[in-house]
């Protein structure tokens, strides 16, 4: 594969730009829904896509058939497009220097996923799923979802970079349906990595278990939260979401070229001095690990915001050459068929001094948010995520689980608003993916923090 | 050309029977696409894209196993026939596993256009260029995040040893913008506008990007409004998000896993009587529409609500056969992964007012051009943020609205419709809608 991607970038013709990669992803899915195997899939999915900038347009094309003379037509194909494009072109796209990267770049786990079979897979699932709905009689549904990512991604361009990446991205999802005097409600437990089957020691299905029955039963009476502004105390899961969805975006420079709330903010205070805000692709235990960007640039510790300033946008080479920055090692592509874009990685805040119990003390009333669930976040910074478990604080103490909260606010504003970060950093926000044309593996997390914004609860409604 | 592919099928069929299977599914695609991209008020890139594969499920002793490969070579799709033969041998088996047996062919017309063949990546280009310069031209405070022109040919092809054999071909040309306004400090709220057409003929750019500028410039110099009660209007857009959820409860997958609020609802009153929704997989020209679904099963229409009453439950062959019923054919998806539940052409029946007529007759209440809301798929809880909400004062629709939300059930909406409008909008794509506006009384608006 790799004398493939070579002779691409050996044969180029003068002038052009070329990137060349070779991606296989095989992905397994195992599901269990109430008692039924609903699937267990192999989809495997290999090819190589072709990037190549020709005089100032992108044009790029990709193929499954991996003969010598199907790639040579790819690469042709891929010259058209961009010539065809290039006279239309308002801005031409022009590239920022980078140091070419090459190596081998691994992270498979210490227990690897390979070592394991289809038949562990299967057992693992539809013996969690007995264990979820024989837990108790007001569990009436369930969904249990292994999902695994296994990658081979070589990533060649005209500079010099020569890359292999391996690594293996399993998620696993535990959700129960308690049910009682006509009330439903769900409650989904997730957790996902970089890495092998240890996951399931990290995180064994029992506990898993144990925390989805016990919650969705308990939401089935809990109240909802007070609406209005509130103290909030996020754990690192909400965090991430915040860092990722509400801060991340904005500060995509494609986006920012674009007019978003991040744009013309470098030097500029837009949070709180306790807000340091990170993102990177260094962790290889987190979803959002990148070791080489799919445009073969070595990715940068980008800190967005330094106690409170902003810092840095998220960069490609050609919007860093429009910003005259270095490239960041953003781009990513999510198969071989898809050409790279900006997009995030491992996003967080630093860790603060505090500790978490400082923050839940310090509160008269407020909520203790757990577990995000989907949202939102706008062009203006604005946001609104569902919060799947949280609880009321009052007087500095823990209450009850309260239902149906969202959180919004403008995430600038609610950065602001940061009193305090706790020591207690991790990543924890790697299930599932974030779509922008194409999905991607990320994560997020920080410290536990505290913050104020608008809580959703009691405030009547449809 | 989808002839071919399907001959390439057949001797799969019976290798397969003679390496053991009790029944198998071969469900090949050939998408041909050319698309310009834009991103930054400015086109990005073109892209050439030729993707092969098929998907294999193979039933064993009852047991299912499933694989694809991205490849219509011989030794692939025989490698990937072994796999899905492997993970039979280990996966439980499961009494309702059992394929769809022969169908009633149908034809279903104008879902190909064979002047997408000569349809070239200049003319894509030149699509795009006229897609971004028309929006971009409407207004100086328009500024275009990202979008596409894309033209795509789509051949399917299905063999089965239930006697499953037949193939299609279908064009599609999809285009849309995604962005925002911007007016000095003043960002609006984002929006986004797309459609999909079979024909080169029906493409028209200039109105999608027009309505496109039309709906985010509205969004410009948004105010903060305090609480109060009143009406909700929904626009088609809204509309469709807001009926996701209820469609979803309707699947036969949700359903049987328990994590239906519809569970048990067949032949209940859950809306008003002026509500019904019909899906029908079989309209002429439309992009929902094609002959036979994910695994062979004929295309047909389902009538989902009728006046107000739950009355057609989405299934596939496997969640039909689990209640000894037969499949609605709406098994969807790629070669990529196993069939699950879709819609075609969800067709909500117009009302009998206008929705120049509807908006007059509202004292007080928000026109709701798009929501932000995670709603709770089983419950029907939510809590909506409404961006771009448009305030309506005595019939008139006066400021622009920010910071402003909405709780409630989407499902205790349902009988809570005032009005179902008589214009439609097509939300067209391989899920087409053919949505109204709706209105609905007494929401509680909380800021």
């Amino acid at each position: 594969m790799r004398d493939l991607l070579k002779e691409v970038i050996d044969n180029r013709p003068d002038g052009v730009h070329v990137e060349a990669r070779y991606h296989q992803r095989k992905k397994i899915e195992v599901r269990a829904d109430k008692g039924r195997l609903q699937r267990s899939i192999v989809d495997d999915f290999a090819g190589i896509g072709i990037r190549v900038l020709v005089n100032g347009a992108w044009g790029y094309a990709s193929t499954s058939n991996l003969e010598k003379k199907a790639v040579k037509e790819t690469l042709k194909d891929a010259i058209a497009a961009a010539k065809n494009l290039a006279p239309s072109m308002k801005e031409k796209i022009i590239l920022a220097p980078i140091k070419p990267i090459t190596g081998i770049f691994k992270s498979l786990g210490k227990d690897p996923l390979a070592d394991h079979s289809i038949e562990e897979r299967v057992k693992l699932v539809t013996d969690t799923d007995k264990k979820l709905l024989s837990a108790d009689e007001r569990i009436k549904g369930s969904l249990i979802f292994l999902r695994e990512y296994h990658n081979h991604r070589i990533i060649m361009n005209s500079d010099g970079s020569d890359a292999e990446v391996f690594d293996t991205k399993p998620d696993f999802y535990v959700q129960a349906v308690a049910s009682e005097a006509g009330k439903i409600m769900p409650y989904m437990d997730a957790r996902g990595m970089c890495g092998g089957w240890e996951l399931f020691k990290i995180m064994p299905p029992d506990t898993m278990i144990k925390k989805a029955v016990e919650i969705s039963i308990k939401l089935l009476d809990a109240p909802l939260a007070q609406g209005g502004k509130q103290t909030v105390v996020m754990d690192p899961k909400v965090v991430g979401i915040i860092c990722h969805e509400a801060i991340g975006h904005t500060v995509e420079s494609d986006f920012v070229l674009s007019g978003s709330a991040a744009k013309g903010k470098i030097g500029q205070n837009v949070a709180s001095e306790h807000v340091t805000m990170v993102d990177t692709g260094e962790q290889n235990y987190a979803s959002g690990w990148l070791p080489v960007d799919d445009a073969g640039v070595k990715p940068q510790k980008t800190t967005i915001i330094e106690k409170g300033i902003m810092k840095s946008y998220l960069h490609s080479r050609f919007t860093a050459h429009h910003f005259n920055v270095e490239p960041t090692g953003n781009e990513r592509a999510w198969e071989y068929d898809n050409e790279p874009l900006i997009r995030m990685r491992n996003t967080y805040l630093e860790p603060g001094s505090f500790t978490k119990e400082e923050l839940i003390e310090g509160v008269k009333h407020g909520y203790y948010l757990v577990s995000p669930g989907g949202g939102q976040a706008d062009s203006s910074a604005e946001f609104m995520f569902a919060i799947m478990e949280a609880y009321e604080i009052k007087k500095g103490q823990l209450g009850g689980l309260v239902k149906n909260v969202t959180i919004t606010g403008n995430a600038f504003e609610v950065l602001q608003s940061v009193d305090g970060v706790a020591n207690d950093w991790r990543l924890e926000m790697s299930t599932g993916h974030c779509g922008k044309w194409q999905p991607a593996k990320v994560d997020g997390g920080g410290g536990t923090t505290r913050a104020i914004a608008l809580v959703s609860g009691e405030v009547g409604g449809l | 050309m989808t002839a071919d592919i399907l001959s390439l099928l057949d001797p799969f069929v019976a290798k397969a029977l003679k390496l053991g299977a009790d029944e198998v599914e071969f469900f090949a695609q050939r998408l041909k696409n050319k698309t310009a991209n834009f991103e930054a008020n400015n086109l990005k890139s073109a892209v050439s894209t030729i993707l092969d594969g098929v998907g294999i499920r193979v039933l064993k002793n009852k047991a299912l196993g499933f694989t694809s490969v991205n490849s219509l070579k011989k030794d692939k799709i025989l490698e990937g026939l072994k796999e899905a033969f492997a993970i039979a041998k280990v996966t439980p088996p499961e009494p309702n596993y059992y394929l769809p047996s022969k169908q009633l062919a149908i034809q279903v017309s104008d879902i190909y256009d064979p002047a997408i063949e000569s349809f070239s990546m200049d003319d894509t280009i030149n699509s795009a260029k006229l897609l971004l310069n028309t929006a971009t031209a409407y207004d100086p405070r328009i500024s275009i995040d990202s979008g596409l022109f894309q033209a795509a040919i789509i051949e399917k092809a299905i063999a089965t040893s239930t006697g499953i054999n037949n193939s299609e071909m279908k064009s599609a040309l999809s285009f849309g913008l995604f962005g925002m306004a911007i007016d000095g400090d003043d960002i609006g709220s984002f929006d986004y506008e797309f459609d999909t057409v079979i024909k080169v003929s029906e493409v028209n750019v200039e109105k999608l990007a027009t309505d496109f500028a039309v709906k985010i410039l509205g969004n410009l110099g948004s105010k903060k409004t305090n609480s109060f009660e009143g009406t909700a209007v929904f626009t088609p857009d809204t509309t469709q998000e807001l009926f996701s959820l209820v469609i979803d409860s309707a699947k036969a997958t949700a359903i049987q896993a328990g994590a239906s609020y519809l569970q048990d609802k067949l032949g209940e009153v859950i809306a008003v009587k002026d509500l019904t929704i019909i899906d029908d997989g079989t309209i002429k020209g439309s992009p929902g529409s094609s002959a036979f679904d994910r695994e062979g099963v004929t295309r047909k229409k389902l009538n989902v609500i009728d006046k107000g009453t739950f009355t057609g439950v989405f299934y596939d062959t496997f969640t039909a056969n689990k209640e000894s019923l037969a499949s609605t054919g709406h098994a969807g998806g790629s070669f990529r992964n196993i069939p699950n539940i879709v819609t075609t052409n969800l067709n909500f029946k117009p009302g009998k007012t206008s929705i120049d007529a509807i908006l007059p007759e509202i004292k007080k209440g928000i026109l709701i051009k798009r929501i932000s809301a995670s709603p709770d798929p089983v419950s029907g809880d939510f809590s909506a943020a409404i961006k771009g909400g448009q305030l309506i004062e005595n019939g008139e629709v006066t400021d622009t609205l920010k910071e402003i939300t909405a709780v409630g059930n989407v499902y205790s909406a349902l009988k809570s419709i005032s009005h179902v409008s008589k214009e439609q909008k097509p939300i067209r794509g391989e899920q087409t809608w053919f949505v109204p506006y709706l209105s609905v009384d007494n929401i509680k608006f909380a800021s």
